[in-house]
């Protein structure tokens, strides 16, 4: 049984003013094997976050079906991991108190969590500002601590929503070998929501091209890359082959979601 | 304020010539500041001590610097040399009033903190407890003085009761808003973090609501101070309020004034402790909003 299962999901918004909602999400089927690294790839406003906000219990869908372990969901919780485009971490709280929040909540402060926490610290390279507080960091280290507090849950499937997007170039290539290097530990099911072809051919087992308004599943293309990866891969002439193709397709939805007509 | 100048007191070494940019030499004015503070405060004295110790103003009652400065010396340490109606009654006065204070504003701080809080967490709660108060929050606190002084009768109970209103419907107002516009985004992180409603009130709904919370406290810390003498005016037997009107009655205008200065010494006093207080719980907060 796949671990995220879509079929036929629409999802619509209410239009504040009139009568006729608008369709968002149209008709996705797509099914997330256990351990699969999937990442969702499409202009903006394609619908691809509104996707992975169904996943995360924040939205449901409007028609369809979407089962995560075989099961619906209606709300979010600790087992569907979310990392938030804006890191979105406590601003009151520090480093290792934004870390250990989720099993805070569940076994107070125990030796434990204590510990777990500082691993977890340690994993995301933050050892040493465990008592900064979120206003005295960098965004690439807000993005870790977000990551972190997150992978402490242990959740069966991370979800990420554009998550390196407002970093600079090279604190993003830091990040995506961080996120590599960590999932390769365990292997999770990810769903990985991007703009940026680079970075969805780094990381993915497949690549989900949506296109926009409304958001449909265009193509999936399959990443026959070998893993372990690192960024030395995007110089691969299969890479740069693969990364041509998406280029021609997100060319295109992007000109279609911008009004241009070819 | 002295305190700004100590900082600009010392002047800067010449920078020798060639090296580096030329700033706007500003050395030359750096001990104006001090004393362009100190003008109006000197002037308006010197007025006072005039028109006061010339007996000039309203029949000479108004009493001139130097003799409320020693009355307050009195009413402090007892250093008169005839007896005077409240020699050295100072600490004692100041007791009573605090404590009058202090309960009203805790009590009222805790009552708008908690109901503030949950209004503004839930939409049944608002609906149950909002009308209520906003039709009582325009009445005027001291419109309420009658009624208090026949529930309570005379002493510290009116006092603490006018005291926690005037605290409650600031600290509620102010704490009701900060919790409705405490941000989504967190509550889904922390619902997404495995946080139920409970956890997430006390987790997330109030720290991101404090800075809101220290702006009703330190808005209501005012309001008390006036409050609490004007309890203490009408319905009590001590305390700052009480020595002022009672010094009021018996023409003792110079005590008169030295309560009111240390009126506005203890205003000024718990404002900045109250503000110390909170210095640490936000020192999240990046914006000057801090209290």
């Amino acid at each position: 049984m796949p671990e995220v299962f879509f079929d036929d999901m629409s999802i619509e918004f209410p239009d504040p003013r009139g009568r006729n909602p608008r369709l968002a999400v149209s008709h996705v089927d797509l099914q997330i094997a256990d351990q699969e690294f999937v990442c969702i790839l499409g202009p903006s406003g394609c619908g691809k976050s509104t996707v992975l906000n169904v996943v995360a219990g924040f939205l449901e869908p409007t028609a369809g079906t979407m089962l995560v372990d075989g099961q619906a969901v209606n709300r979010p919780g600790p087992e569907r991991g979310v990392v938030f485009q804006d890191a979105n971490i406590f601003p009151w709280l520090t480093v290792e108190q934004n870390i250990g929040f989720g099993p805070r909540l569940r076994q107070g402060s125990s030796n434990e969590v204590k510990e777990r926490t500082a691993e977890f610290v340690e994993r995301v390279g933050l050892t040493g500002f465990e008592q900064h507080l979120p206003l005295e960091l960098s965004g690439g280290m807000r993005q870790r601590v977000g990551l972190a507090r997150t992978l402490i849950n242990d959740p069966s499937v991370l979800l990420m929503d554009e998550p390196f997007g407002a970093l600079d170039a090279q604190t993003r290539i830091l990040m995506q070998e961080l996120l590599l290097d960590l999932w390769e530990r365990d292997r999770k099911t990810v769903i990985f929501v991007t703009h940026d072809i680079d970075e969805a051919l780094l990381l993915g087992d497949r690549v989900v091209v949506m296109s926009a308004s409304p958001g449909r599943v265009k193509e999936v293309v399959r990443v026959d890359l070998p893993r372990p990866r690192s960024f030395d891969i995007t110089s691969d002439e299969k890479f740069l082959g693969m990364r041509r193709h998406l280029m021609d397709e997100l060319h295109s939805e992007t000109e279609r979601a911008e009004g241009i007509v070819a | 304020m002295a305190i700004t100048a100590s900082g600009m007191s010392h002047v800067n070494p010449p920078l020798a010539p060639g090296t580096g940019p030329r700033r706007p030499r500003k050395g030359r004015v750096r001990g104006i500041p001090v004393l362009l503070s100190m003008v109006i405060p000197l002037i308006v004295i010197a007025i006072w001590q005039y028109t006061g110790s010339n007996r000039m103003i309203a029949d000479g009652l108004f009493p001139s610097f130097t003799a409320s400065i020693e009355a307050l010396s009195d009413f402090l340490f007892g250093t008169a040399e005839q007896s005077a109606p409240y020699s050295g009654d100072w600490v004692t006065s100041v007791l009573d009033s605090s404590q009058r204070i202090l309960s009203g504003y805790v009590l009222g701080s805790v009552l708008g903190v908690v109901l503030g809080l949950f209004s503004g967490y839930s939409k049944s709660v608002r609906l149950l407890v909002n009308p209520m108060i906003d039709a009582l929050r325009p009445i005027s606190i001291t419109a309420w003085i009658p009624l208090a002084l026949i529930f309570f009768g005379i002493g510290n109970a009116p006092a603490i009761f006018l005291t926690s209103m005037a605290t409650f419907f600031p600290v509620y107002v102010n704490t009701l808003i900060g919790a409705m516009s405490a941000e989504g985004r967190l509550l889904r992180a922390a619902a997404m973090l495995g946080a139920n409603k409970w956890q997430m009130l006390v987790r997330v709904t109030f720290p991101a609501t404090l800075p809101s919370i220290a702006t009703g406290m330190r808005v209501a810390l005012a309001l008390a101070w006036t409050t609490v003498v004007v309890a203490e005016i009408l319905g009590a037997r001590s305390g700052l309020g009480y020595v002022l009107m009672d010094a009021y009655n018996q023409f003792r205008f110079d005590y008169v004034v030295a309560c009111m200065i240390s009126l506005g010494a203890l205003g000024f006093l718990s404002d900045r402790l109250l503000a110390w207080l909170f210095k640490r719980p936000l020192r999240w907060v990046e914006s000057a909003a801090k209290a």
